[in-house]
């Protein structure tokens, strides 16, 4: 089936072009290329000409030199970082909010997707993904806000019915034990609805007939999910958990800035945070941007080595 | 890739680059045609009328915006000031901290005409870098063109310490000092302390006045907790603050009055370092554990601060009375419960026993300062002469004459009608552009509040005012002494920033602290910290700090 596909769109495509076919084949799709230009635009401003700002890691950055002119530093802001008294809490909180996140919030989507996908009411089902999706777009200061006024011990409404039913009162966003869940269900809530789109999307690509079949075979709905649906999901899966695993060093920073306090500060302070602290809080730029290469860094690796091992046990990777 | 994608790849990065230098190329010269070196307005003695010009003014105060007029060009006392000086001021205040500001304000170039902001502490240090690395202009030549405003720098007037880091650019001049007192008479007491609701304290039957000891300050917030007072379904919470827990450190002074060091028999001691500061943070951790102090005091944000000060939420709470006046908390109390009055609690002892034993500092509060780029720097300190003389100081604080106040004995008496306006709808005295808070006041020189006009706008005919003698008596029966001493510029220490990350931390761990479960845990945090800055060289700041006080001495009691 690809043999008799590839001919067609290796012809339309250029594939392996001569010298000066490119531009010719860029000219000839002229249009295409025009909606992607935005993007390409904004990827060279936002995304690689800002890459220079890293030689700030390296230097020590003065107002009346700016980023050109400021004298070279060498590595003492990495070595300031990586000796920091603070170093391992703050990666340690990192990875523990970025892999909770990952282990809850990475498969909470494909198991909605697959939900949704059993519904067979179809208003209903429109509807769940609606709400769904909703909490997607309302912004993590909004969302921060709520979550304080919810569970407040001063008259918030969870606290409310707790104490109606004789319990005793909690300041949940205060007690470290109760911190991690906060975090990690607010972001599942949040993202669940928009994450389990693309998986929706794969469902519905996965061909009828194969479920027909099952269904001839006598398989029930829970095989058809586990033999037809979830190996349908395995190459997005994959490619999004490859792309989640590089955001490991990211623990979220908006959720952690917004919703960390005094009280809860020595399991909340995260790479993001520490970064923003130290650069624009106390104006040390140098160190805040080795600290934020090093995230980068280690994000990249992350990415390299997962997919690599993704490429042997699965045969997915993304490139 | 082929070499011709790489071409239009470089021919792509071109043309940004030329867009770039093109449009920065068009801004720099917009803001060169508006910068007229020569113009008109330099001749201070002219009698031309001066040129008109817009300047942008940087407020770095967060939440100051509450006391800009919302009409910055047409309110009565814009309007006065672009008569006298031609010069409208477009005036826009920080939404973030005011270190944050500064940081990235000199990181993106992106600077007001004129600055104005906090006069001391990080800032000034950020403020003198900036200085030194060219970001602020040098205005030693227009300076001696004005009087008024050299008088404002003068050593005669300043504190020490802040004397000496405004003249520490050799025979360069870059700041101007504000708003602080004219005469010893204009030295403001804000009455920092703990305040109680009379009708909660009658409640649990205890005289305000007998709480003086940490010991007893602890009974007695048991005892309104263990009242478990209901109102309106909400229950009273023993002792409450401010956004971030401001201004609960004044139970700190329970223990310690000393400043950033204690200084005892020529030996130094930081503040951090001490064993009273452990007893000081194991104080606050019990209340908070016990649930006598509000648990979201150190988290909640001004808005849910003041929703609870502002329903009478909290039995006792910390702060400065001006503050509970000003953010209408006393009067909205009272307002809807008659017996709610606030009076002040204690006052509590000192570190010697003492409850009365109180200092204040002659210091102003704002930084002024012309920055690079600015577009007009003579109208830029036309308006600021202005401002700083007596007229100018007088329309900010008290608004035009004839509209706003009437002469009587040679001083300003308000017209009621302004007084009844604004306690129908608050703010409209600021909406005016005047006002002992407006942000006209950050710019207008020396505060003659007394010396000058007799006392504050209105206070022939406010109310709050009377709460504020009726305070003073409570507590200030031995009076206030005027501080002495300077305070440590700690950047001077060689091999300062090395600690000065850590130091930056004691902020953070003392909360935490507060936050921890155990005495234990808390003592971990603190000793945690402590092993660090020893390590950076505290014992060494010590050591500075002990010769540098020989020298000439730092302040070494201060309450607040």
């Amino acid at each position: 089936m690809q043999q008799q596909i590839r001919p067609p769109v290796q012809q339309a495509s250029g594939f392996a072009p001569r010298k000066g076919r490119l531009w010719k084949e860029i000219w000839k799709h002229k249009a295409f290329y025009l909606f992607m230009l935005p993007g390409v635009v904004w990827f060279i401003i936002f995304a690689y000409i800002p890459l220079y700002g890293l030689t700030l890691a390296f230097k020590d950055y003065r107002f009346d030199l700016g980023m050109f002119g400021s004298p070279w530093a060498g590595f003492k802001y990495f070595h300031e970082f990586f000796v920091y008294y603070q170093f391992k809490e703050i990666i340690r909180n990192t990875i523990v909010i970025s892999v909770l996140k990952l282990l809850i919030g990475f498969p909470a989507p494909i198991l909605l997707a697959i939900l949704l996908n059993e519904v067979r009411h179809a208003l209903f089902k429109r509807s769940v993904q609606t709400i769904s999706y909703l909490p997607h777009f309302i912004s993590w200061v909004v969302v921060a806000t709520l979550m304080i006024r919810i569970f407040t011990p001063d008259g918030g409404p969870v606290n409310e019915l707790m104490a109606s039913f004789g319990m005793e009162r909690v300041f949940f966003m205060g007690e470290k034990a109760y911190f991690y869940p906060m975090i990690v269900l607010s972001a599942v809530w949040k993202g669940i609805g928009f994450g389990s789109i693309i998986y929706l999307a794969a469902i519905a690509g996965i061909d009828p007939q194969l479920y027909e079949a099952a269904r001839i075979d006598g398989a029930g709905r829970f095989r058809q999910i586990l033999h037809i649906t979830l190996p349908g999901l395995k190459t997005v899966a994959v490619t999004l958990f490859i792309l989640d695993v590089g955001g490991l060093m990211y623990a979220g920073f908006e959720q952690l800035y917004l919703l960390s306090n005094p009280a809860v500060a020595s399991i909340g302070t995260i790479l993001d945070t520490h970064v923003i602290q130290s650069g624009l809080k106390q104006g040390r730029f140098g160190y805040a941007t080795a600290a934020g290469l090093f995230q980068s860094v280690i994000g990249l690796i992350l990415v390299l080595i997962v997919n690599r091992v993704s490429k042997r046990v699965n045969g997915v990777s993304i490139w | 890739m082929s070499r011709g994608v790489w071409k239009g790849t470089k021919s792509i990065l071109a043309l940004i680059l030329t867009m770039s230098v093109v449009l920065a190329g068009c801004g720099g010269a917009d803001t060169g045609s508006e910068s007229p070196a020569n113009s008109k307005g330099n001749d201070t003695s002219s009698t031309d009328k001066p040129k008109d010009v817009t300047l942008t003014v940087m407020a770095n105060w967060p939440g100051a915006d509450a006391f800009i007029s919302k009409d910055q060009e047409n309110n009565p006392i814009a309007k006065a000031i672009k008569e006298k000086t031609g010069v409208t001021l477009k005036i826009e205040v920080t939404k973030v901290s005011t270190v944050e500001k500064l940081n990235t304000m000199f990181a993106t170039g992106d600077l007001p005409d004129i600055y104005v902001g906090p006069a001391w502490g990080e800032e000034l240090n950020i403020m003198k870098k900036a200085a030194e690395q060219g970001q602020i202009l040098d205005i030693t030549t227009q300076l001696s063109k004005y009087p008024t405003l050299t008088m404002n720098v003068s050593q005669e007037f300043m504190p020490k310490d802040i004397y000496d880091a405004y003249h520490s650019f050799g025979d360069k001049q870059y700041f101007m000092y504000n708003r602080y007192p004219a005469k010893p008479e204009d030295i403001k007491d804000w009455l920092h302390g703990l305040f109680v609701r009379k009708d909660i304290a009658d409640k649990v039957v205890v005289d305000p006045k007998s709480v003086h000891t940490p010991e007893q300050l602890y009974d007695f917030l048991k005892k309104i907790k263990d009242a478990n007072i209901q109102e309106k379904g909400k229950t009273i919470i023993p002792l409450g603050s401010n956004a971030n827990g401001w201004a609960l450190y004044l139970t700190n002074k329970m223990f310690y009055n000393f400043t950033t060091f204690k200084i005892e028999n020529g030996i130094a001691q930081h503040s951090f370092m001490t064993p009273e500061v452990e007893k000081q943070i194991l104080y606050q951790r019990k209340l908070i554990a016990e649930g006598l102090i509000d648990p979201e005091a150190y988290t909640q944000t001004t808005a849910i601060a003041d929703e609870k000060a502002l329903q009478g939420r909290y039995a006792v709470i910390a702060a400065h009375l001006y503050n509970l006046i000003n953010r209408k908390v006393i009067s909205t109390v009272e307002k809807d419960n008659p017996n709610a009055v606030y009076v002040p609690l204690g006052p509590l002892n000192n570190a010697d026993g003492d409850p009365y034993r109180h200092t204040v500092k002659a210091e102003g509060d704002n930084l002024v300062a012309l920055m690079k780029g600015n577009k007009d720097p003579e109208a830029s300190m036309r308006v600021l002469n202005f401002l700083a003389s007596d007229e100018g100081w007088m329309l900010a604080n008290y608004g035009v004459e004839g509209v706003h106040y009437e002469m009587a004995d040679g001083k300003p008496v308000a017209k009621k009608e302004w007084i009844d306006k604004e306690k129908d709808a608050s703010g409209t005295l600021l909406q005016e552009g005047f006002g002992n808070q407006s942000i006209y006041t950050f710019m207008a020189g020396q505060n003659r509040t007394f010396s000058l006009a007799g006392g504050p706008y209105g206070h022939q005919f406010d109310e709050t005012y009377k709460r504020i003698t009726e305070a003073q008596k409570i507590m200030r029966k031995n009076g206030v002494e005027l501080l002495q001493g300077r305070n440590p510029v700690l950047t001077e220490f060689t091999g300062f920033d090395k600690l000065k990350p850590l130091l930056e931390q004691v902020d953070a761990v003392t909360k935490q602290a507060y936050y921890a479960k155990t005495e234990d845990e808390a003592m971990g945090l603190i000793n945690n910290l402590r092993g660090e800055l020893e390590k950076a060289g505290i014992h060494e700041l010590e050591k500075w700090a002990a010769e540098e006080d020989k020298k000439s001495p730092f302040t070494k009691y201060k309450t607040e």
